[in-house]
């Protein structure tokens, strides 16, 4: 079984599990002492939230109690051979249904604005809202700023306009249609955009954009560096460089061009009210990414 | 008189109102003997599937004995499970009461710095998340109390508390008084 840390957040935030998945749960922790010592640092850093070492964390008590209680519940009468049976597929095959269908997702990042059209998951969104792992997010006519959060890294997405992307974690999206701008302020888990047969990766800190087109498939890097891959190809774009994809083969690096990099140069002439836009989305991401 | 007969009847309301009274008694026996906090909430959940298994040895015409019962089958219950995890080590029986009074002097340097480390860690908060930490961790309320009393959604709530919980695991004043509580 592999590590379950989430599953120790979840519980400790509130999260009643199952008789069955708590028996299993717990098993995993006495047997594992990674998961045991982030459960037990964890807990301790709640009770000590809670005004000292002794003290009830927040659900505690309520944890301990639903345990004890689940002792008093009526035991469930046992059925004969065949009904058993065919209870046990029907539950399986509605495990695997639920499990494919709901399996529940974790927060990866959260909306720092949206313009008119926005929608997550294909439903309108605004501030705050919360980015879940595979969520989808849609652009119309406006520009939108997502903060995506994880264990170890901050990311800052601008997606421009009629962009699609969707999350797949905090440290990876998928580029649909459309145009984001990423931009790391500290070194931390490597970040990757897919974009159709483009993978590219942003080791360090820096900003960079993906942008798909009807010829093929742009990236280009304002600051720190990106690994461009597709196929068996690949390159690495420096500050200042761009790449193309076009007819399934790796442009060679060149320096960038005018447009590549409108959103954090412009050209001086016609961009610059839109830019003034851009330029306040883009405070929006650096200080979320400071943790403002 | 009636509670013990439903007691030993297993009936679920009574075995309930029975855990809320004791359970803080246990927990603070299961303190004294498991260092860590997964262990202890095991030791509890041990200590009352014990209770829950001799229940009928609870004697109905004795009621008054009713306590000094769960407390001292929870405390043996508890001791063995220690005897068990570290076999060598000497564990004495002691009255829980005693434990609740050790430690106090530490405890109050402690919670003094914590005061100041917790206010210092609200005060650095973004204000969108003051409010549900202010009611969980200062005012003391559940998770799910708080989000009921501020009229925050579960969607809204689940993201609080996961940012609250990261914030807390990383605060380096936070980290530092546990290890010095861990070491003391």
């Amino acid at each position: 079984m592999s590590h379950v840390t989430s599953t120790i957040d979840d519980v400790l935030t509130g999260r009643v599990l199952s008789a069955d998945d708590d028996a299993r749960f717990r098993a995993h922790l006495r047997e594992c002492a990674a998961c045991k010592g982030h459960y037990d640092r964890s807990a301790a850093v709640l009770r000590l939230a809670r005004g000292g070492p002794d003290s009830l964390a927040p659900g505690e008590a309520q944890r301990m109690e639903v345990r004890a209680l689940r002792l008093a519940r009526p035991i469930p009468g046992t059925m004969s051979f065949p009904w058993r049976l065919v209870f046990a597929a029907a539950a399986v095959t509605a495990a695997v249904v639920l499990t494919v269908s709901a399996w529940p997702r974790s927060p990866v990042g959260r909306v720092l604005a949206a313009g008119v059209g926005f929608r997550l998951d294909g439903a309108p969104a605004g501030k705050d809202a919360v980015v879940f792992a595979r969520s989808e997010l849609v652009t119309e006519k406006e520009d939108a700023a997502v903060l995506l959060e994880g264990a170890r890294g901050r990311r800052g997405l601008l997606l421009r306009p009629n962009t699609r992307l969707s999350a797949a974690s905090a440290e990876e999206v998928q580029l649909e249609a459309g145009r984001v701008r990423v931009q790391v302020k500290k070194a931390g888990d490597p970040f990757a955009v897919r974009a159709d047969e483009v993978h590219v990766v942003q080791p360090g800190a820096g900003t960079f954009v993906v942008e798909r087109r009807p010829e093929g498939t742009l990236v280009a890097v304002h600051q720190g560096s990106v690994l461009v891959s597709a196929g068996r190809e690949q390159v690495e774009v420096k500050e200042g460089q761009e790449t193309e994809l076009t007819a399934g083969h790796l442009a060679p690096v060149r320096p960038a061009s005018a447009n590549a990099l409108i959103e954090d140069r412009g050209d001086g002439t016609v961009w610059d009210a839109i830019l003034r836009f851009l330029s306040q989305l883009i405070d929006v991401i650096a200080k979320a990414l400071a943790g403002d | 008189m009636k509670f013990v007969r439903s007691l030993r009847q297993r009936d679920a309301a009574a075995f309930e109102a029975l855990v809320r009274a004791f359970l803080p008694r246990v927990r603070r026996m299961a303190m004294q003997y498991f260092q860590s906090p997964f262990e202890q909430e095991d030791a509890v959940q041990e200590a009352f599937t014990h209770l829950y298994a001799h229940l009928d040895s609870v004697d109905p015409l004795r009621a008054e004995s009713l306590p000094g019962w769960v407390v001292t089958s929870a405390r043996n219950r508890i001791l063995d499970l220690a005897r068990q995890k570290r076999p060598t080590a000497p564990l004495e029986l002691t009255d829980e009461l005693v434990g609740e009074e050790e430690g106090k002097g530490l405890e109050v340097v402690v919670n003094a710095e914590l005061s100041a480390v917790m206010g210092h860690f609200e005060e650095k908060l973004k204000p969108a998340y003051r409010p549900y930490f202010h009611a969980v961790f200062i005012d003391g309320r559940d998770w799910e109390e708080a989000r009921i009393a501020l009229g925050l959604s579960r969607l809204r709530t689940k993201y609080l508390k996961s940012v609250l919980l990261k914030l807390l695991q990383r605060h380096g004043p936070l980290l530092d008084v546990l290890g010095r509580e861990r070491s003391a």
